[in-house]
């Protein structure tokens, strides 16, 4: 699977690298900025408006010792994110962002009783509904370098969530029942930056991310009672390199490093988290047309330890105006 | 056939660990030497306009990505069954290469491949005295069987209206038998201790049996940027074939497995597809499909009786756009979406594919 | 060069898809359809059996399934038709407890007054032995009957030899007799159960993990395990290199009456059992078969695989089922 997946990678790079495509991209004048080419933050009075949806399914996780497994348990969960963003630059180094997830989470399980002694059969389907704000996000991005045709940008963003999403279990029929959180119960700080170079039609970026989380205290499973918790912090390193297919279709390949210590419940032993860390690869392409942007995208888990081992599917359309 | 047969598995095993290096070198020497004469022929070239084969000594690389949720099912009575409620909803991930080559303006081959994978679960049963709970899994994946084939272009005068004869054939490369099962039982300690057992169980994609498809396709061009096309296609195995199924017996906390052969038939298919393409701009082209296939006449011995395969159909619409990304590339991007059916899964499925044409050979 | 002509190898596709075609219709194969497919097929007084009441069944060579009734004789089912013998045709007893069929293709009824032989409408009846609990037909075409006053009578080169337990009376109450693919004659009694290899005699007991007091049934399943069925257990025992293992029946009953063990063509065992209708055993866990997954009634007395891999149950009242296993 993997040889075939790098085969496919080696043979669009190789396409791309080498097809005769100088009289296709058309002038050197760029008629509109496409996510290789747009400033590393929005310029003064710009807005960016984002309309994100996100998929995927449970399907197969990295055990402990990093073995991707299916899951092989009777259940079938799929969750969806769906995000709205604000962006506006206050100045030509300065961004700001505001995030409104909404979460869409469903996991349904059936099981058959089978009690030969009064020779009886019971099914029974029972379903797991997440659906619900999530934890809303506020970001602040400043250019230390202000990047140009010739220079790189660097560019510090600090993020901030807050736990508006529901984060107790709710809507309780019974223990396999309820209405599942849509929230972590807990504020976060992320300090992400990143360094990028534009070198038309070509660009490539570094990427560092620290967060902490503050912890709060919740209820883990129906019935019992709230528990004070952290959870563990969390470190990204990766890059990606871009490039334009002609002046409006661009591709995009993320390649990065995450891990996550595993989350402590104070005072509590009964519950147990790992460490979880994975490389991801996440591909995207890009379409733009004028201020309209469509860009799709698959992020694919490549390796990882106790951590899901699906493709996530995102597709989001923006428009800048 | 069977010495020839044999050879290519041999050399198949002894050098599939090199092949992404081959295919790597071949295109990268091949890419070397193309030519830019009849690279004008691409560029200007809209997919409305496209001939059903490719151009004389055109080359064309399509890779694709298929993700598929299998949530529901047709049972016998056309009803759907929806799967996802029961917890034995699926994922199927498919890739696809596909190399065509046009020997004449009229005459091309086709050589196909396509690998699967797809885990799929069982509704959980529970036990009693003593407890046990039995999840029961299923992992299908491997590659299909090879497909081999032309495509022919009928010597018709009508620029607007073309017919196209494809015949082709499976070539059984892979095998169809599957490994031995990867049952597990555990302890599940709590106040009421419970036996867990897994049963998982593995299984091939490709049936190992010869198979001849004919088919033929048509395209009829209504206006310049409006288009109707339609293919039929029918294959048919060449003879039976044989399988293995495993049993398995409990010996302490480990599992013994003993594989039983029995015979079998591959399905008659028969699938049709209906296509209205609009060529919107010269690089972007979105069409509407509909799809549908029956299959039927097989048989398999699998649970020691010869039993006729319950006749299946599906129908699917597809939604998709190509977009032309340059005089080589071209983007594809389709959603299909399940009508109805009988006896099959009903998936819905993204496609992703990306299709490199240029003439190799060609000087101008 | 000449240019290729396209309408020429046109039609050469044409003609050789042609010829393809044609080949695929005249291919044709026979198999079930699965739209008639009868999982259960039911057979009873309403449509030809002799009684509903089963205690045994049997499959001669010609592939005819014999059933023995309770009260009223033996029937015969050519797959189409049955027919019925009772004490009115020259049966000697109309409870008829076991059948077989020797090399000769003499068909032998045991019933509960002695041994009742049958062949070409002649009938010859033995009551030197009393009743006749169960019936073997070896791999040499020896035949062995478990008889109620003569113990274990095995018919040899014409000659009958006795095989009786001086030292355990109960030992000689042998409720069945079973040769395994190594060709070792198993004799499961009220007390005991007896291996003869060759001329050795190999005595089991419960101290050796034999489960309950009485062997009512012996099997081997595909493995080579033999399997031991009894009265008043809540498991059975699996045989296998001289040691038994206990295996739950999981039928919720600690106490249980295991009439028949047979083993079809995919590694499954299958348990008759009183009261709770079949169990099966697929190699790891043990499966409940009762009136509402198909069977015509809650106790089976015996359990028949036939040539073809059909399971035929018996039942205390309600007729004989064939079931097709493996679409479970």
């Amino acid at each position: 699977m993997k040889k075939i997946f790098v085969s496919l990678v080696l043979i669009i790079l190789a396409s791309v690298a080498y097809s005769q495509e100088e009289d296709q991209l058309l002038v050197s004048e760029i008629k509109q900025s496409t996510v290789i080419t747009q400033p590393a933050t929005l310029k003064k009075g710009f807005f960016r408006i984002s309309a994100v949806f996100t998929y995927g399914a449970a399907d197969k996780m990295f055990s402990d010792n990093g073995r991707k497994e299916y899951l092989v348990g009777n259940a079938w969960t799929r969750s969806s994110t769906n995000i709205i963003e604000l962006q506006y630059g206050l100045s030509n180094s300065i961004e700001m962002a505001f995030a409104l997830p909404y979460e869409i989470s469903t996991t349904s399980r059936s099981i058959i009783d089978i009690i030969p002694v009064t020779d009886s059969v019971i099914t029974t389907a029972r379903k797991l509904k997440g659906n619900g704000i999530g934890d809303i996000e506020f970001a602040i991005s400043y250019q230390i370098i202000k990047g140009t045709k010739s220079k790189p940008s660097l560019v510090s963003k600090l993020i901030a969530t807050f736990p508006t999403g529901r984060k107790n279990p709710s809507n309780i029929k019974n223990r396999w029942e309820y209405d599942k959180p849509t929230g972590r119960g807990e504020t976060t700080l992320a300090l992400q930056v990143i360094y990028r170079k534009v070198i038309y039609p070509y660009s490539y970026s570094f990427t560092g991310a620290f967060k902490y989380p503050f912890g709060g205290e919740k209820v883990l499973f129906p019935y019992e009672d709230p528990i004070s918790f952290r959870s563990g912090n969390y470190y990204e390193a990766g890059g990606n390199f871009n490039f334009l297919l002609n002046d409006w279709i661009a591709v995009q390949n993320d390649l990065y490093y995450a891990y996550k210590r595993a989350d402590s419940y104070n005072d509590n032993t009964t519950y147990f988290s790992n460490n979880q860390s994975a490389i991801y690869y996440h591909p995207n392409i890009s379409f733009q047309l004028k201020k309209f942007r469509l860009v799709q995208g698959v992020l694919f888990p490549l390796k990882g330890k106790s951590i899901s081992a699906d493709p996530y599917y995102n597709i989001y359309l923006q428009y800048i105006f | 056939m069977t010495a020839l047969y044999e050879r290519v598995m041999k050399l198949k095993e002894k050098y599939m660990k090199y092949h992404i290096l081959i295919w790597w070198l071949l295109l990268m020497s091949i890419t070397a030497y193309a030519q830019t004469g009849n690279d004008s022929i691409l560029l200007n070239e809209r997919k409305i306009d496209r001939p059903l084969t490719l151009h004389k000594g055109q080359l064309q690389f399509n890779t694709a990505y298929e993700f598929s949720i299998i949530s529901q099912e047709y049972d016998n009575n056309n009803k759907s069954i929806n799967r996802a409620d029961m917890g034995t909803a699926s994922i199927m991930h498919k890739y696809s290469l596909e190399l065509n080559y046009g020997l004449l303006d009229f005459l091309q081959i086709t050589v196909d491949l396509n690998y699967t994978k797809r885990g799929e679960r069982k509704e959980t049963r529970q036990l009693y005295s003593p407890d046990y709970e039995i999840n029961y899994f299923d992992d299908y994946k491997g590659f299909e069987d090879l497909f081999i084939g032309t495509v022919l272009k009928l010597p018709l005068k009508s620029k607007k209206f073309e017919l196209a004869l494809s015949p082709g054939i499976y070539v059984p490369l892979f095998s169809n038998r599957p490994e031995a099962p990867e049952h597990n039982i555990s302890l599940i300690d709590g106040d009421l201790p419970i036996i867990r057992i897994v049963y998982y169980n593995n299984h091939k994609i490709a049936t190992e049996t010869a198979a001849i498809k004919i088919g033929a396709s048509s395209i009829f061009r209504a206006s310049k940027d409006f288009s109707v096309s339609a293919k039929l296609n029918y294959s048919w195995p060449v003879s039976e074939s044989e399988s293995i199924i495993w049993i398995n017996q409990l010996n302490g906390s480990s599992f013994i497995y003993y594989d039983i052969p029995y015979r079998f038939l591959i399905d008659n298919t028969l699938d049709y597809e209906v296509t209205l393409a609009y060529q919107a701009i010269s690089w972007f082209n979105i069409s509407l499909s509909y799809f549908h296939k029956n299959k039927s006449s097989g048989w398999s011995e699998i649970t020691g009786f010869r039993i006729g395969n319950p006749e299946s159909e599906l129908s699917l619409l597809s939604i998709g756009y190509e977009i032309k990304a340059s005089r080589n590339l071209w983007i594809s991007e389709f959603i299909d979406i399940p009508l109805g059916g009988r006896n099959h899964l009903g998936p819905f499925s993204i496609y992703l594919g990306i299709s490199y044409n240029f003439f190799p050979l060609n000087k101008n | 060069m000449k240019a290729i002509n396209p309408s020429r190898i046109a039609s050469i596709f044409i003609l050789v898809a042609s010829i393809l075609l044609l080949s695929d219709c005249i291919k044709s194969e026979y198999y079930i359809d699965p739209e008639s497919l009868e999982i259960w097929e039911i057979y009873n007084t309403e449509n030809g059996l002799g009684c509903d009441s089963v205690w045994t069944l049997a499959e001669d060579q010609e592939g005819n399934i014999w059933v023995g009734t309770m009260y009223n004789g033996v029937s015969k089912f050519d797959g189409k038709t049955w027919t019925n013998y009772t004490t009115e045709d020259g049966l000697l007893d109309n409870s008829v407890l076991s059948i077989a069929q020797d090399g000769y293709g003499y068909m032998w009824f045991g019933t509960r007054s002695g041994l009742s032989i049958f062949y070409d409408n002649t009938w010859t009846n033995i009551t030197d032995f009393g009743g006749v609990r169960s019936i073997l037909r070896d791999y040499d075409d020896n035949m062995w009957i478990a008889t109620s006053d003569y113990a274990v009578m095995e018919y040899k080169n014409s000659t009958w030899h006795q095989y009786y337990d001086s030292e355990c009376e109960w030992c000689n109450v042998v409720n069945v007799i079973f040769e395994d693919k190594e060709r070792n004659i198993w004799l499961g009694s009220d007390q005991d159960l007896k291996k003869i290899d060759d001329q050795t005699v190999i005595t089991y007991t419960q101290s050796d993990g034999i489960p309950g007091s009485s062997i009512k049934s012996i099997g081997q399943d595909m493995w080579g395990n033999i399997w031991v069925g009894s009265t008043g257990s809540s498991n059975v025992a699996r045989y296998n290199n001289g040691i038994f293992e206990q295996v739950a029946l999981s039928n919720g009953l600690a106490v249980n009456i295991v009439s028949s063990i047979a083993a079809d063509n995919r590694g499954n065992v299958w348990f008759g059992l009183f009261v709770t209708g079949a169990m099966k055993f697929n190699g790891s866990i043990m499966e409940s078969f009762t009136v509402k997954d198909g069977l015509p009634g809650r106790s089976v007395t015996i359990i028949l695989k036939d040539k073809h891999g059909y399971l035929w149950f018996g039942t205390i009242d309600g007729g004989v089922a064939k079931y097709m296993p493996g679409l479970d």
